[in-house]
Order: C-alpha cells, then sequence, then structure tokens
C-alpha cells in the first residue's frame, strides 16, 4: 500500500464563491477512487487544480511522497505522470484525431525538420486499439460522436502511460457496453499498479468499479467511503447519498395534487400531424403537470418542439383557453403565451457569459419599457422578485450564469418564462444532467408553478420520474399516444410493457 | 465519397481557379495584360503583399489581429534608409532584431498582460508610425544600388529574386503551417485556446512565437518596399495593412480562426497584385481600385461559403 497522491487542506475560490474550502485525503497505488458530489460540489475545480490549470488559494499536493507544484498540464503529465480526460472535451475540432492524440510532441514525429504523417498515424491507429476504436484517423474531431471522442480522449492520456489518471464524467456519452470495456481497461491498469479517479453522475458505475468512494459537499470533504463488497450495497449507497445531499432520502417529488383541482381545460391538441407525429390529441388542465415518455425518439421531443413552433405542423388543431390559435413559428407560440424549455439548456436557453440579470429580463424586457427605454428600476425589481421567488442561489444579479450550478441555471430559464407571463410551460427534461437535491427542487417548483395556474407538459426520460412526479402520464410510441396513466401510484411493470407495446 | 473529395479539391485550390480565371479574363480584356513586363510588375508587388501576408495568416489562424503590420513595414524602410550607408549587412541584421522585439512586444501584451491583440497592435501600429516619422519625416534617404539590383534581380526580363523570395515564403509559410509542431499548435490555439492549453500546448510561448513571425514577416516585406521605391518612407508600409487582410481572408482562413492556410493568402496577393494593372489598362481610373477589391473580397469569400457549405478545408 503506497501513497501515490495525497492533498492537504486545498482551497480555491472564485469571484463569489468559495469552490473548495480546505480538503484534505490521500490515493494509494492500484486502487480506483470514485469521486462524488453533486453539481457545485468542487470535482471539476479539484481535477484542475491537480492538472494545473488551477493554482489553489492554499494547501499543498504530494505527489510520490514530495511536494508538487503542479504549474501546468504539461508538468501535470510530464513530471508528475498524473493524466485527465477532461468533462469539457479537450479535443481540437479542426484537427485530425491522429494529431489530436499527440497535440503536445508532435515533434516527436519528425523526419528532417518535418512530421512524418505515416509515423504519427501507425503510433495513433495503436493508441485507439488499447480502447477498442477502430476509426479513421486522419479525420477531423469534429466528424465523431461524443462517445468517440471521449475514447479518443481516453487513448490519448494512456499514450502517455499516466501514474495517475483522472476520468471526469467520461462515461456520460457512452453505450452499456462500451462502459464494460472502459471498465475492464480500468481495472487492467489497477492491476498494473495505477491510481485511478472515477468521476460519474451515474452512481451505479461509481459502485460496480470503485474500491473507495470520496464524497464531497459544498466544497468540503464529507467522507470516504470503503465500497465493501460483503457489505449490503443498498446500505453504502444510502450512506454515499446521504453524505452527498446531507439528507438520508435520494429524490423527493411533491405530492400530485393536479387531478383532484380539477381545474379547467388550458391547452389541447386535437389530431396534430406531422412528419414525426401522427394524430396526437391531447389536452392539459389548470394545475396539472402532464408528462410524455416512452422509449427514446418515438415523438416525445418533437411534439413539444412542433407546439412550440420549431417544426412544421402539417394537420390539426391547437386550442388555448379553448380558443383555436395557428402556430406556425415560435413567435406564434410565444404570442400565445406558450413556452418551450429545451434540454439543451447552455446552448439554447441562456447567454452563459452575460449576468443573471440579463439572462433573466431580456425575453421579456418589452413589457417594462417606456418610449423604447428600459426602465431600470421596475426591470431590476421584477428580476429580483424572480430571484427571490424561484430561490435562486446567486451572490448577486451581476453573476454571470456560466459561473452558476446546473439547478440554478435551470432556475434561471424557468424565470426569464416566467417573467413573460406564460400560460402553460412546454419543457424537455426539466431535471436533465441535475443532482437529486436540485433535481427535488425543480420538481417541487414546477408542482408550485402548477398549483398557481402554469401547468406544464413536460417529457420525462428517468423512470423514477416519470412514475413520480406527472398528475397523468402518456406514453407515445412511433408518433402516438398508445396510453395514459393517472393513478397516484402507477404500476412500472405496465408502464414498461406499454413503452414496448 | 468522390463527389466529397472533389468538392474539398475545388475548396482547397478554389482561390487558385479564381486567380487564372481573373488573369484569363483579364488577358482577354487587354493586349498590354498579356505581356511578360505586366506579369513581371504583378509579381515584384505580390512579394510584399505575400510577405505581411504570411506574419498575418499565422496570426489570423491563432485567433488574433496584427494591426501593427504596415507600421513595422515602413519602419523598416525608414532605418534601412538612414542605416545602409553604414553597410547592408549592419542595416538588415538591426531591422530583424528591432523586428523580434515588436513581435515579442505585441505577443507579450496579448498573452501574458491579455490585451485583446487588436487594442494591442493597433497601439503599437500608432507608436511606430511615430517613431517613423521621426526618423524619417519626409521621403528620401539612401538605399545602396547594390541592395536594389539583387532584391529586384532579373533574368531575361523575368524578375528571378522576387519569384525566388515568394516560393520561398510559401514554402517556409506551408510547411510550418502543416508539418511542423508549431503549426499544428496554431491551429490547435485558433480551434479552442481553452482545449489547447488542456490537451498541453503552450498557449502563451507559442502566441508570442506567432507575432514575433508576424513582425518579422512584415519588416522583410518593408526591406523588399525599400528596394523598390529606393528609398525610406514612413507611410509607405501602411497600405499593406488592409492589403494583408484582404489577402489573408479572400485566401480562406475564417476570421474566427483555426481555419485556413499560406496558399490561399499567396494567390490573393497575386490577385490583389493584378487588380490595379488591369483596371489601369482598361482606362480605369483608380477610384475603381477601391470597388473592384472591395466587390472581389465579398464575392470570392461569399461564394467559398457556398461551393462547400459548413465543409472547410484544414
Amino acid at each position: 500500500m503506497t501513497e501515490s497522491v495525497k492533498v492537504v487542506s486545498i482551497r480555491k475560490h472564485f469571484p463569489g464563491v468559495e469552490v473548495l474550502k480546505g480538503i484534505s485525503f490521500s490515493l494509494e497505488k492500484g486502487k480506483i477512487y470514485g469521486l462524488v458530489g453533486e453539481n457545485g460540489a468542487g470535482k471539476s475545480t479539484l481535477v484542475k487544480i491537480l492538472m494545473g490549470i488551477h493554482q489553489p488559494d492554499g494547501g499543498e499536493i504530494f505527489i510520490g511522497g514530495k511536494t508538487a507544484r503542479v504549474k501546468d498540464p504539461s508538468q501535470a503529465r510530464y513530471t508528475f505522470r498524473m493524466d485527465t480526460v477532461f468533462q469539457e472535451r479537450a479535443l481540437i475540432p479542426q484537427l485530425s484525431v491522429a494529431e489530436n492524440i499527440f497535440l503536445d510532441k508532435l515533434d516527436e514525429f519528425y523526419e528532417k525538420g518535418l512530421i512524418n504523417q505515416t509515423k504519427l498515424q501507425s503510433h495513433a491507429k495503436k493508441a485507439l486499439r488499447e480502447v477498442g476504436l477502430d476509426i479513421d484517423i486522419t479525420l477531423p474531431a469534429r466528424e465523431f460522436s461524443e462517445g468517440e471522442k471521449s475514447l479518443i480522449e481516453l487513448s490519448k492520456a494512456l499514450s502517455r502511460d499516466p501514474e495517475i489518471l483522472i476520468l471526469d464524467e467520461m462515461t456520460a456519452p457512452l453505450e452499456s457496453s462500451v462502459v464494460n470495456n472502459l471498465f475492464k481497461i480500468m481495472r487492467r491498469l489497477r492491476e498494473r499498479g495505477k491510481t485511478l479517479v472515477f468521476i460519474s453522475h451515474r452512481l451505479e458505475e461509481i459502485f460496480k468499479i470503485c474500491d473507495d468512494i470520496i464524497v464531497l459537499k459544498d466544497g468540503n470533504l464529507e467522507g470516504i467511503i470503503d465500497n465493501n463488497w460483503e457489505e449490503d450495497p443498498v446500505s453504502i449507497r444510502k450512506k454515499v447519498i446521504g453524505m452527498m445531499t446531507g439528507t438520508e432520502k435520494g429524490l423527493s417529488f411533491p405530492e400530485k395534487t393536479g387531478l383532484k383541482l380539477k381545474g379547467e381545460v388550458v391547452f389541447s391538441l386535437k389530431d396534430v400531424k406531422n412528419r414525426w407525429l401522427r394524430d396526437v390529441s391531447l389536452e392539459v388542465r389548470k394545475g396539472e403537470i402532464v408528462a410524455l415518455a416512452g422509449l427514446r425518439g418515438q415523438g416525445q421531443s418533437n411534439l413539444l418542439r412542433t407546439i412550440a413552433g420549431l417544426l412544421p405542423q402539417e394537420d390539426g388543431e391547437i386550442y388555448i383557453s379553448g380558443k383555436k390559435i395557428e402556430i406556425n413559428s415560435p413567435k406564434d407560440a410565444i404570442s400565445n403565451g406558450i413556452f418551450y424549455i429545451s434540454d439543451k439548456r447552455d446552448e439554447e436557453e441562456l447567454w452563459l457569459s452575460l449576468n443573471v440579470w440579463l439572462n433573466i429580463s431580456l425575453a421579456s424586457i418589452d413589457n417594462r419599457t417606456r418610449l423604447g427605454f428600459i426602465k431600470r428600476n421596475e426591470d431590476k425589481r421584477a428580476v429580483e422578485k424572480m430571484v427571490l421567488r424561484l430561490r435562486i442561489e446567486t451572490p448577486s444579479l451581476a453573476q454571470l450564469v456560466k459561473n452558476l450550478s446546473g439547478g440554478n441555471r435551470q432556475k434561471v430559464v424557468l424565470g426569464k418564462y416566467l417573467l413573460a407571463r406564460p400560460k402553460i410551460l412546454i419543457v424537455d427534461q426539466p431535471a436533465m444532467g441535475l443532482d437529486v437535491a436540485t433535481k427535488g427542487e425543480i420538481y417541487h417548483l414546477l408542482r408550485r408553478l402548477s398549483t398557481e395556474g402554469i401547468p406544464t407538459l413536460a417529457v420525462l426520460t428517468d423512470l423514477e420520474e416519470v412514475v413520480n412526479l406527472p398528475d397523468r402520464l402518456l406514453v407515445m410510441r412511433e408518433g402516438q399516444i398508445v396510453k395514459e396513466f393517472s393513478e397516484e401510484k402507477m404500476d412500472e411493470e405496465e408502464l414498461l410493457d406499454s413503452y414496448y407495446g | 465519397m468522390r463527389n466529397k473529395r472533389l468538392k474539398k479539391i475545388i475548396f482547397d485550390w478554389y482561390i487558385y481557379i479564381v486567380l487564372v480565371i481573373f488573369w484569363i479574363a483579364s488577358s482577354a480584356a487587354s493586349p498590354f495584360f498579356r505581356t511578360t513586363s505586366t506579369f513581371s510588375t504583378i509579381l515584384v508587388s505580390a512579394v510584399p503583399i505575400a510577405l505581411v501576408g504570411l506574419g498575418q495568416t499565422f496570426v489570423v489562424l491563432s485567433r488574433g489581429f496584427d494591426l501593427s503590420v504596415g507600421a513595422v513595414a515602413s519602419l523598416a524602410t525608414a532605418i534601412a534608409s538612414v542605416t545602409m550607408i553604414w553597410g547592408i549587412g549592419p542595416s538588415i541584421g538591426s531591422i530583424i532584431l528591432i523586428s523580434l522585439v515588436i513581435g515579442a512586444i505585441n505577443g507579450f501584451g496579448v498573452s501574458k498582460l491579455k490585451i485583446d491583440s487588436f487594442i494591442m497592435t493597433l497601439g503599437m501600429m500608432f507608436f511606430l508610425t511615430g517613431v517613423s516619422l521621426l526618423i524619417r519625416p519626409s521621403p528620401g534617404g539612401f538605399i545602396p544600388t547594390n541592395f536594389k539590383k539583387i532584391l529586384l534581380y532579373h533574368v531575361a526580363n523575368l524578375p528571378l529574386v522576387p519569384f525566388l523570395i515568394l516560393v520561398l515564403a510559401a514554402t517556409v509559410g506551408i510547411l510550418v503551417l502543416q508539418k511542423r509542431r508549431f503549426g499544428r499548435e496554431i491551429y490547435a490555439i485558433g480551434g479552442d485556446p481553452e482545449s489547447a492549453k488542456m490537451s498541453g500546448v503552450n498557449v502563451d510561448r507559442t502566441r508570442i512565437k506567432v507575432f514575433i513571425v508576424s513582425a518579422l514577416s512584415a519588416a522583410m516585406a518593408g526591406l523588399f518596399i525599400s528596394a523598390r521605391i529606393g528609398s525610406g518612407n514612413a507611410e509607405a508600409g501602411a497600405p499593406y495593412l488592409f492589403d494583408s487582410f484582404t489577402a489573408v481572408f479572400m485566401g480562406g482562413t475564417l476570421v474566427t480562426g483555426g481555419v485556413g492556410c499560406y496558399r490561399g493568402t499567396v494567390a490573393s496577393a497575386l490577385i490583389i497584385a493584378s487588380i490595379g494593372h488591369i483596371l489601369q489598362f482598361l482606362g480605369i481610373t483608380i477610384w475603381y481600385h477601391f470597388i473592384v477589391k472591395g466587390l472581389l473580397l465579398a464575392g470570392v469569400a461569399g461564394i467559398q461559403l457556398l461551393i462547400v457549405g459548413s465543409e472547410r478545408a484544414e
């Protein structure tokens, strides 16, 4: 049991947020460590400090027993033999796969002072074989899927034969067979005495592969749990989730109150048809949360996008508060009070490098102008009220949205649309990518909004969500609604049967 | 698949197709255009554009702008016209040294001090223009005949040395960008500076080197200009600032960085140098020169995007 890395009271803050509040632990050779924590717990920052991308405000790092001051990623890789597959993919889209793999040592392939492509490519091929990937390495990296890119990055890291390897959310885009292959590679590295740190939102993966689990919470080390195979897995799981969230329970769902309210019909579709949809009819009442579910890609998301005016509607009728409306563009949907929230939150809903104030205010700014000039005080009050109402955690309205956690970003998106006084929200996977506690918060928020008169039509994928969140559930298959569930407690087996038909 | 490859070839050599069409059309339109002396003059006028464009291509590929290239060229002519009296070698040596320092300062400001390259090099442009005017308030000075003769050396009425300079610049530019680690790191930084940093590219050092290349190639252009005009002139380099950008962008390098090549810049330099001549031969006044240049830049860049859409050459 020899120590490979030790960190001692590492601290780091960014403007307005203390991300790491003094973290200490030590890692041994020949072990796989899970690093878990909610969004904003400090995992990625810790990784970036180890790799020399950020410098810590205080504390020390020891590698192989010696003090290590990591200046930059090169030093981390070559002096300290530490490498990372980053969550934000670090491939250059325009460069070829081969060039990407060896980007920081292309001069090793010089022949008469110029890069020898043949040599470069044969080395790149070999590196990719290690991770079981067979692709055209002369193509630019942008041609490949997220899953392939993460494997390319893994091969890039492995080609430098690191002693310490960190995998930051590498499995997110991978299929389960590829994940199993990855686990094989990880076990092999463990046998060879390497230290691995595995970060994943999918806790099942953590429990499956890791020896020890390091739990971070709000920038503190909450504890290190021995993932002992003999102990009851359920109790370990409970312990880890409890440490991550500070409570013993996992997901918390609001009570289903929508059906009891018996509200009037706010929104309805009659035989809506297009390339992706076949005669879809549904209604949403005041106070309800209605969900669309089913196997992936059965038309759920495209139904939302059709209602939002993003996809052409060929036939059928749409009613809002009993009045028939035409939706030919996103503008038509918005002017009728129908607000669509995309599942691509960061790309399609937010201006990450603008502040909270502007993100919430801009969409409905016309409501707060006089003679074309913005009424600044009224605008500020409106945004402040929204921040309080949704409990958005931000040091100030001037905070840039990219510095907020995923949950708070989603609340900013909701705030933006609520200011525009929607009649109905149509949301694609409202809690996607959020951690357990924040998910619960978003569920409760949606429930509160629906009781206050703004119902939700949402696409849900997670089974736990599907069963517990909506008042009514519509299962879609091949562009059609095939079954409706409206029981307080839905029968999971019956539900899954309806998915497959 | 074959169609895709054809598309790529057309895209890669598109600007050369434009060049050839332009030359054929001009030769058809005017008998004066299709003479060796015209082509010689075009070649000679293209050399400084291609040289300034060399550094500018590097800078733009790395997501930057260098607005000081014209001023560096002017400064080189001014220094040459004052110092060549003591010998050609020392004069050239001091010009190289000074341009290295200028490039390093630009690069330091942009990378270490995080000053936007547009602002940093704009300041440098004003500063150097002032210095050049101090050294050479009015055009003049001494440029040795030998120096002029060598740089403009003709064989059988053809400008051999200018041609060799063009070939050398093209070879160095293309090989460094495509086949050296430095070149590939420029593309990496232009593609995504954050990713480049995470991949272990020393972004700051590469940026500094890029601006040094730019100042150095601008200084070389300045030396060539001084040989052509036979004197020093604190404003002689100024037009080459815009010509360098025109050559870079017409040549297919994207303003956002990471996509493009020097090959295109060279062809565009030849097109830019040709425009003046054909208009002159057709008896069209100089004002139209700018109009044609503007239309050509917009047209060439626009069609480039239309041909291949989102698909872009490396």
